[in-house]
């Protein structure tokens, strides 16, 4: 099995952190808004998450859903503005 | 009814004026609205016998308006249900009045037992099935309000959460409507005439009564925010930039979504001059936030349950309410109304101590719909000082089951509920609704749910479920399946974000399931 970066894991606990599933990390191509684990409130404290802990600044306003509704599509978000 | 009255006035006034528009590009003018509401009513009439309850089911179609406006004109009660809301939960309306004519202005996703369903084909040819009949005060149709709605007769009927799993029928009559409209009309001390109305809550929650009423009749335009609007940030901003929106109705936490992001500013709503809020507990951190992204605006709280009829206090909140550090006022009692905090005895408690909150007043909703016994509990009767000379008035009261004190000035503070009812996101839950419809999934042996609190604010609820049997090959599976069958059942508000599974529910020595012990049990996020 691949081993998550630090950053990786990192994400990982803060999407289990706000959608109150640790085991978030088996599904990660789950739509997390379609299984009812985020709503538009949690959708926004993760983004808010984001740029507290890894300075990733993402306006609410900038991303629609389908570019964020999974564990790995989060992490693509992530590390595509992380430097 | 007054309500109607006013809606006419505009209709012979500024026909051509828009009365609604929602984000999907629908609107409606005020004549338009007034052709098709008058056409629906006389095909109600001739479907059905008046007085008779209508089911009214969709989202926010302009047929929607015109269908609430036709059973109103025909005399009949309206009862709104959004389409976001499970068809279980529809069926479950629908089984507590006799086969009522069901107006389907969305079709529900499978056939609704015990109702006469009109589809949204037919309704739009009721709709345009007469010639707009003359609007002049002396036409033949608006002299002859007869058949209109009026006084003790009911409006809407709102179905809400009930503790034993079932929705129960808040019964809103004419007159309450009429009442709290005249009130509503002078918030904030900003003329409402002609003006456009932010709507974000459902029809089915009536939170959106006060921007509807308001709106048309003020001759105003009410703006919908649709459901696809709202899942998305960017197409809602778009929208609001598109809104040209005066006045601003919602639930707090809506509002306080919409700060997270910077370009939520009066450059984005320049005309906005007032924001009402109502349905939850408002943060002083949201109002300040509105104080200071709108320097032109004015914030103002209320407080009501759907029993007398959206809102009967107001207060507007102001920079030092914010700084005070203590929770925000919810108003002081509208003229009409009076505020009673009561004791454990049902004693009327002195302004400063806590007790549970008793409306009395001309909104006060006639009782919950087929339910003599559980309407008894809540509802009674009782006098009240009202009109310029204070003449004691009978009218009815209803207890809140809310915890609150009025201070020595008439200001009421709010403190959460006494017993098993949540709010969340201004949606009110029985939490035993949610675990009645647990039980009721074949493979739940029991169930419990709690809130969860951050800084004595409600984040979301957790459900504690022992299974009967094996559901999935992991946790998280099992977990996934338990919330997607209850959304089969419950509004999608109603679904607990987060399941722990148990093998089995621990008891109190009573026997009950021991809620304290689960709070400290498992450390649910």
């Amino acid at each position: 099995m691949d081993t998550d970066t630090q950053l990786r894991q990192d994400i990982i606990a803060l999407i289990a952190e706000v959608t109150c599933e640790d085991d978030i990390s088996e599904e990660r191509d789950l739509d997390l808004f379609e299984s009812g684990l985020l709503d538009s409130l949690a959708a926004i404290e993760l983004l808010v998450g984001i740029e507290e802990r890894f300075g990733v600044d993402i306006a609410p306003t900038a991303v629609e859903r389908e570019e964020m509704n999974t564990v790995n599509r989060i992490i693509a978000q992530i590390e595509q503005r992380y430097l | 009814m007054r309500y109607l009255i006013s809606i006419r006035r505009w209709v012979q006034e500024t026909p051509q004026a828009i009365a609604f528009r929602n984000t999907d590009g629908a609107s409606l003018s005020y004549g338009e609205l007034w052709q098709r509401a008058t056409s629906l009513a006389s095909q109600l009439s001739a479907a059905d016998a008046a007085g008779t309850p209508v089911v009214v089911y969709g989202h926010k179609e302009p047929l929607m308006i015109a269908c609430f406006l036709a059973c109103s004109m025909s005399g009949r009660a309206y009862i709104p249900v959004d389409s976001s809301l499970p068809v279980e939960r529809l069926q479950a309306i629908v089984d507590q009045i006799k086969e009522p004519l069901l107006l389907a202005v969305r079709q529900p996703e499978v056939e609704i037992a015990n109702a006469r369903s009109v589809e949204r084909k037919v309704l739009e040819q009721w709709a345009s099935a007469k010639p707009a009949p003359p609007v002049a005060a002396d036409g033949p149709y608006p002299s002859d309000t007869s058949a209109w709605v009026s006084d003790e007769e009911l409006f809407y009927i709102l179905f809400t959460s009930g503790s034993s799993g079932v929705p129960k029928g808040v019964e809103v009559t004419a007159a309450c409507v009429d009442n709290f409209l005249e009130w509503a009309l002078t918030l904030g001390d900003v003329p409402k005439e002609g003006k456009t109305f932010i709507n974000q809550a459902p029809f089915s929650f009536d939170l959106s009564v006060f921007e509807l009423t308001m709106a048309l009749a003020s001759g105003g335009c009410l703006f919908s925010l649709c459901s696809e609007t709202q899942h998305s940030l960017p197409k809602l901003f778009l929208a609001l930039a598109d809104s040209q929106a005066h006045i601003w109705v919602s639930t707090p936490s809506f509002a306080a979504l919409c700060l997270n992001d910077a370009s939520f500013t009066q450059e984005l709503l320049p005309e906005v001059e007032l924001f009402l809020f109502c349905g939850e507990v408002l943060l002083p951190s949201t109002a300040a936030g509105l104080h200071e992204r709108f320097p032109r605006a004015r914030v103002v709280n209320t407080y009501g349950p759907t029993e007398s009829t959206v809102a009967v206090t107001q207060v507007p909140i102001t920079p030092e309410h914010c700084a005070s550090g203590v929770p925000l006022p919810v108003g002081r009692a509208r003229s009409g109304t009076r505020i009673d905090i009561l004791g454990t005895q049902g004693e009327v408690l002195l302004p400063g101590e806590t007790g549970e909150i008793r409306i009395v007043g001309d909104t006060v909703a006639r009782g919950y719909f087929g339910q003599p016994e559980l309407s008894a509990q809540v509802f009674g009767r009782a006098e009240t000082l009202m009109g310029e000379n204070d003449r004691p008035v009978a009218v009815r009261s209803y207890r809140t089951g809310d915890k609150g004190y009025l201070d020595k000035t008439g200001m009421l503070y709010y403190q959460g509920r006494l017993d098993f009812q949540v709010k969340l996101n201004g949606y009110r839950i029985e939490l035993g609704d949610i675990e009645e419809n647990l039980r009721a999934l074949p493979y739940v042996k029991d169930a419990a749910v709690l809130p969860a609190l951050k800084d004595e604010k409600i984040t979301h609820l957790v459900a504690y479920v022992a299974l009967s049997t094996e559901i999935a090959p992991s946790s998280l599976k099992a977990r996934m399946r338990v919330k997607e069958d209850l959304s089969k059942r419950l509004p999608a508000y109603m679904v607990p974000k987060s399941i722990v599974l148990m093998d089995n529910l621990p008891l109190n020595p009573n026997g009950k399931v021991d809620r304290s012990a689960l709070r400290g049990s498992v450390q649910p996020r």
